[in-house]
């Protein structure tokens, strides 16, 4: 049971981790909470953007700041699953005889910054399916699990298609926010130059450890939902579908393929860190609600008459929630 | 049940009344149209009665509503307490207040704390008492959706409405629904038949050539009249005379006159015949063309066949004798009735006529 002071600590450790984090990253104050609430959530994240708009440094700054295990992954089309997972390989041992032994892979880590995952083949992409729903590793049939607290987060250029493997639903599905990194403003410019001509080091210091990041995960998770807040958002799941007993006219409209029962677990558990980060002991609406977009949009398949007609899933989103917002709130 | 929800229960509860009277209304205004609906149609007169379903369905409607649907609980009280902005704090509050574990009991200090704060505020910001006093302020406004207003509205129209004409129809102002469907289905049933008067060859009917008749009723009398040098012939339904009137129609008939150029001798102008002369008789030899007395030509020129009563006066034709005898004898009749004329008048009178039938 949570104790008054992991409550006071899980808002220290809050308040810290976005100061660590704001010494190195500029703006993108959405995004930058996003990423921590999905961490403590105990979720992996895509982070979708421009080359050049921070995202790698978001995760190398993240890796600092909970001063856990970081591993690089710069995804390439020859990239194969043995290079991800790891591999046994053929040793000599102590009595002389060759043995297999296994060498993992760099993700046997805590946080795997998978840049540019697109890049990758299909094949290769899904070496991390395992190990991101379930945090073990199988290689020749054997299983091996994986350090706690484990992450992905990963990056993708949205332009730049040629070449590229777009990620297929299941290995979408495993992502908890899918993030949209948007261009920093005029001011964001400023600061970022002004902070990167003075040294281009990364200064942010460790505010959180692994434990502590499990802990606060721990205390999060007991943050009470109420049951109409949790049907709101069960709801909310279950109408962009096209085909559901709660399915909106604009699910039916746009929407080819709704979101999973993932989304509904990824919207309560980062509820509850959102809530809490609010300094709330309860989850509200407005909670959810804001949560829909990074859970949702990566979740939901467009159909041709809403891509015809220039609708992002975003934009598809928002009209689901005022649907829903206005049925059963 | 905690302090705060007692006070805003009462508030919740007359909004419930208020609905359930308005829902119960609209059902018993629903009855008393479909009641009063029934009397009018059925004619049935005591229309009290149904003044009396009225009043106690609307009770019944009102009671029930009221606990089965709109008696506020305490989820419904904290539900419409959050709307005030409290981010579903007194709704979880309210689903865990069992449950006495740190971050439970940290929720409510929260949801009380802010339900304080929200309180203590007015809708316009500025600020006032704080403290569980303040509670009874509600910000919390009864609120009657418009749909309940439209449809009791609406209710109100039919049922009052329907009501009156109930009444009316009851007191005999008006004719009950009854009567009036069966009126209107007796016109409705009502058939009507086309009788289409024809011509063929030199003639044309005087009166309607097409008439719009009511099944089972006469059409209007006609006349087939012959054009000059034309004999009117035959009807196509065999029928020899000219004048018809065809009673009780049942279908659509077309019936076509036919005439026939006269021959020589027979030109059929006005009945003249070569050499008759007023005063000839009959059976005089020259006077076989006079009229219609061709057996085999029944027609005359006059548009039939010879009748005494079926010519013109016209100075001309003959129209034999029998007729002014039967003129005369029929004006003697008439002047020798009793009356305000004296013996000389009538005297005069008869003279005048005999010199007519002479």
């Amino acid at each position: 049971m949570a104790t008054e002071k992991d409550i006071e600590q899980f808002s220290v450790q809050c308040e810290n981790i976005f100061t660590q984090v704001a010494r190195d990253v500029i703006g993108q104050k959405e995004v930058v909470e996003g990423t921590i609430i999905a961490m403590i959530a105990g979720g992996n994240v895509l982070l979708e953007g421009v080359p050049g708009v921070g995202k790698t440094r978001l995760v190398r700054t993240l890796g600092r700041v909970f001063d856990l295990p970081f591993k690089r992954i710069q995804f390439t089309p020859d990239l194969m699953p043995a290079d991800v997972t790891g591999t046994n390989i053929i040793v000599k041992g102590e009595d002389g005889n060759s043995k297999f032994q296994f060498q993992p892979g760099p993700i046997f880590s805590s946080i795997i910054l998978a840049d540019e995952i697109n890049r990758a083949t299909p094949k290769t992409q899904s070496a991390l399916l395992e190990a991101m729903q379930e945090h073990t590793v199988t290689v020749m049939g054997e299983s091996r699990k994986l350090s706690e607290p484990f992450f992905v987060l990963a990056t993708q250029n949205p332009i730049e298609q040629d070449g590229t493997y777009p990620l297929p639903e299941a290995q979408m599905d495993r992502f908890m926010f899918k993030l949209i990194v948007p261009d920093p403003s005029v001011d964001e410019l400023m600061d970022i130059v002004s902070l990167t001509q003075k040294t281009m080091e990364e200064v942010a210091d460790c505010a959180c450890t692994g434990e502590e990041l499990l802990r606060m995960r721990a205390t999060a998770n007991q943050i009470p939902v109420a049951q109409d807040v949790l049907k709101y958002t069960m709801i909310l799941t279950s109408a962009t579908h096209p085909i559901s007993e709660v399915s909106t006219a604009t699910a039916k409209q746009y929407i080819r393929v709704g979101a999973s029962p993932r989304a509904g677990q990824a919207l309560i558990s980062a509820g509850k860190v959102k809530a809490l980060i609010k300094g709330r002991f309860n989850v509200a609406y407005s909670d959810i609600e804001e949560l829909a977009y990074p859970v949702l949009r990566h979740r939901i398949k467009l159909n041709f008459e809403a891509i015809a007609e220039g609708l992002t899933a975003d934009d598809v989103i928002k009209k689901v929630l005022e649907e829903v917002s206005k049925k059963y709130r | 049940m905690n302090e705060y929800m007692k006070k805003h229960r009462k508030h919740l509860i007359k909004e419930a009344v208020i609905k359930s009277l308005m829902a119960g209304l609209s059902i018993g205004f629903l009855v008393l149209f479909i009641v009063a609906f029934v009397f009018f149609m059925t004619g049935f007169s005591a229309y009290w009665l149904s003044f009396v379903i009225f009043f106690v369905v609307s009770a019944a409607a009102v009671v029930a509503l009221y606990f089965l649907k709109y008696r506020p609980g305490e989820k419904d009280i904290a539900r419409r307490i959050d709307k005030l902005g409290l981010d579903e704090r007194i709704i979880t509050m309210t689903e865990y207040s069992d449950n006495d574990d740190y971050i439970f009991t940290r929720q409510r200090e929260d949801a009380v704390g802010s339900l304080y704060k929200t309180f203590s505020h007015s809708s316009d910001g500025s600020k006032k008492r704080s403290g569980a006093d303040n509670l009874g302020s509600s910000l919390i406004k009864i609120v009657i959706p418009l749909s309940l207003i439209i449809i009791l509205s609406v209710m109100f129209l039919f049922g009052s409405g329907m009501a009156t004409v109930s009444v009316m129809s009851a007191e005999g102002v008006i004719p009950n629904g009854g009567k009036i469907i069966e009126d209107i289905n007796e016109e409705r049933n009502k058939r009507y038949f086309e009788v289409t008067y024809v011509v063929e060859g030199g003639g044309f009917i005087e009166g309607d050539e097409v008439q719009i008749v009511e099944a089972g009723k006469d059409a209007s009398p006609i006349v087939a009249v012959a054009d000059d040098g034309w004999v009117f012939m035959y009807w196509s339904d065999e029928l020899e005379d000219p004048f018809r009137t065809d009673v009780k129609i049942k279908d659509n008939i077309v019936l076509t006159a036919y005439f026939q150029e006269a021959e020589d001798g027979d030109d059929g102008d006005d009945g003249d015949g070569e050499g008759d002369q007023p005063g000839d008789e009959p059976g005089d030899t020259e006077g076989e063309n006079q009229g219609d007395n061709d057996s085999n030509n029944p027609s005359s020129g006059a548009g039939g066949k010879y009748d005494p009563a079926n010519q013109v006066f016209d100075g001309e034709t003959y129209y034999g004798g029998d007729i002014y005898k039967q003129y005369y004898e029929d004006g003697v009749e008439s002047v020798s009735q009793e009356g305000t004329t004296d013996k000389d008048e009538k005297d005069y009178i008869i003279d005048y006529l005999k010199t007519i039938a002479d």
